[in-house]
């Protein structure tokens, strides 16, 4: 999928596939694995490093989303960020464990961030216009530092604001101001095309 | 943080603007996932009071996150592991089912009320006769439920039991048909539908030294209940049976079958095939209606 809108898949919607899963359906459960695992595999496996760890987020992530598939709502955004939500806190609880353990955390997925650091997966040739998630990649290697990591602690790796706030010392406002200035910068560099 | 009240609409341009404004940052805050505490559940409680214009500032936020989530490296998801998923799933629901069962239960436990002289001229009697209907009773509904998981949990395993043995025979013959693909040596023949099944056509790999094909149709209607489909080799001007399949309706474009012969084929010039309808369990010489056909190249 060339983008992360709510799939529409044989004419089912993702909401639509909630609600038969709050009713019990698994097949619904099925499809939305299908659509979503390897999107939170990504994820996870770029967050975690381990492939096996990544595979037991996808795990946590979507029994999750079957006890929870009732508390979705249309206004609380797609139904792949409502996974990925889920995701976060279940790799969040994992890093603080490993911190507080002194283990290192893996950040290899991260380094696609990094400025000078060649985008990848989404691959556009010489020939070829760069895709439009190489571009918000290029934008964010691109914004400053602080702002690039608070929006990289906060997105992927599951960092409220308070605990941002406590990283880089600096209150919650700010935190939301330096959030919204960067997630605008990155807009206005895709412009048209998002 | 003051919220305005739910319902509003910003009807002129610069409020509209001030009301983007106001709600800009904890919009992004709560996009990245990183809103909290009380801001985070009124910002949801405006969102559900339907406004239009914090929903497109998400739905933009959102789209910008998940663009940058595409742009991770790619990881596989092993096949088991929705299997797991699914079976957990299951459990969780069967277990569901249990304490809800087990919550009504204990509601239809309560005694009735009964006179004072009565209950304490008889209160042993009455107690001991309590504790055993309720031991019973409970025992009966706690069991109940275990008796009814464990009912569940086999048929799930007995379903899952039969996959596996669906899978293990489809295993075992897909790899005679890779078997004669390996060999490096074999011949190809298209087949050509014949007479009513003009419409149909085939492929079938013939391994010369190990008298062994795999057959490939296309279109080929289900045989009637008392027939079936029987492959021949023609050479030296003798049939020689290769064997007899069954179409599967189900397959699809996979009607792939491994055929063996246990008869040698000495040198020909060419190599004639056909397909024939013959009676259940095949025939000992070509008796039915020819439905595919074709030939060989010259034998090197």
């Amino acid at each position: 999928m060339s983008e992360l809108r709510d799939a529409t898949q044989d004419g089912v919607e993702d909401a639509t596939l909630l609600e038969r899963m709050t009713a019990g359906d698994e097949q619904a459960l099925s499809e939305l694995f299908d659509r979503y695992a390897p999107l939170v595999s990504s994820f996870a496996t770029a967050m975690v490093g381990s492939s096996d760890e990544a595979d037991e987020v996808v795990y946590d992530v979507f029994l999750q989303s079957w006890n929870h598939a009732g508390e979705y709502r249309r206004e609380h955004g797609k139904v792949a960020a409502w996974l990925i939500q889920f995701a976060r806190k279940r790799i969040a609880g994992s890093l603080h464990s490993r911190e507080e353990r002194g283990m290192q955390t893996e950040r290899s997925g991260l380094d696609l961030f990094t400025p000078g650091t060649a985008t990848s997966g989404t691959a556009s040739s010489a020939t070829t216009a760069p895709s439009l998630s190489d571009l918000a990649v290029t934008a964010m290697q691109n914004l400053d530092q602080r702002t690039r990591e608070i929006l990289l602690f906060a997105s992927f790796k599951g960092l409220g604001e308070s605990e941002v706030a406590e990283r880089f010392r600096l209150s919650i406002e700010v935190v939301r101001a330096v959030m919204s200035d960067g997630l605008s910068s990155v807009r206005r560099s895709l412009g048209e095309r998002l | 943080m003051v919220f305005p009240p739910s319902g509003v609409r910003w009807e002129r341009g610069s409020e509209l603007s001030d009301h983007r404004e106001a709600y800009r940052d904890l919009c992004a805050a709560y996009a990245v996932g990183a809103l909290e505490g009380s801001d985070l559940k009124d910002l949801v409680e405006h969102l559900e009071s339907g406004c239009t214009v914090c929903a497109e500032d998400l739905a933009s936020y959102h789209s910008l996150i998940s663009l940058l989530l595409l742009a991770l490296p790619k990881a596989a998801v092993p096949s088991e592991l929705k299997d797991r998923v699914l079976f957990a799933a299951r459990m969780a629901q069967v277990t569901k089912a249990r304490f809800h069962q087990t919550d009504q239960d204990e509601t239809q436990l309560e005694s009735p009320p009964r006179g004072a002289g009565w209950i304490r001229r008889h209160w042993l009697s009455i107690s001991a006769s309590v504790i055993v209907v309720l031991a019973g009773v409970a025992g009966y509904f706690f069991l109940e439920p275990y008796l009814a998981d464990l009912s569940d949990q086999s048929a799930y395993i007995r379903t899952q039991r039969l996959r596996i043995d669906q899978l293990r025979i489809q295993h075992s013959k897909d790899e005679e048909i890779l078997a004669v693909l390996r060999s490096g040596s074999f011949d190809a023949v298209k087949l050509a539908g014949q007479g009513l099944t003009a419409a149909s056509s085939g492929m079938i790999v013939w391994n010369p030294s190990t008298s062994s094909a795999v057959l490939q149709v296309f279109n080929l209607p289900v045989a009637p209940p008392d027939s079936d489909y029987q492959v021949w080799l023609i050479a030296n001007q003798a049939a020689l049976s290769v064997g007899v399949f069954v179409i599967d309706a189900q397959k699809g474009l996979r009607n792939l079958y491994a055929l063996q012969t246990a008869a040698t084929v000495g040198s020909a010039d060419s190599l004639e095939f056909s397909v024939t309808l013959e009676p259940k369990g095949g025939s000992a010489a070509p008796t039915g209606r020819v439905c595919l056909r074709g030939m060989s190249p010259p034998v090197r």
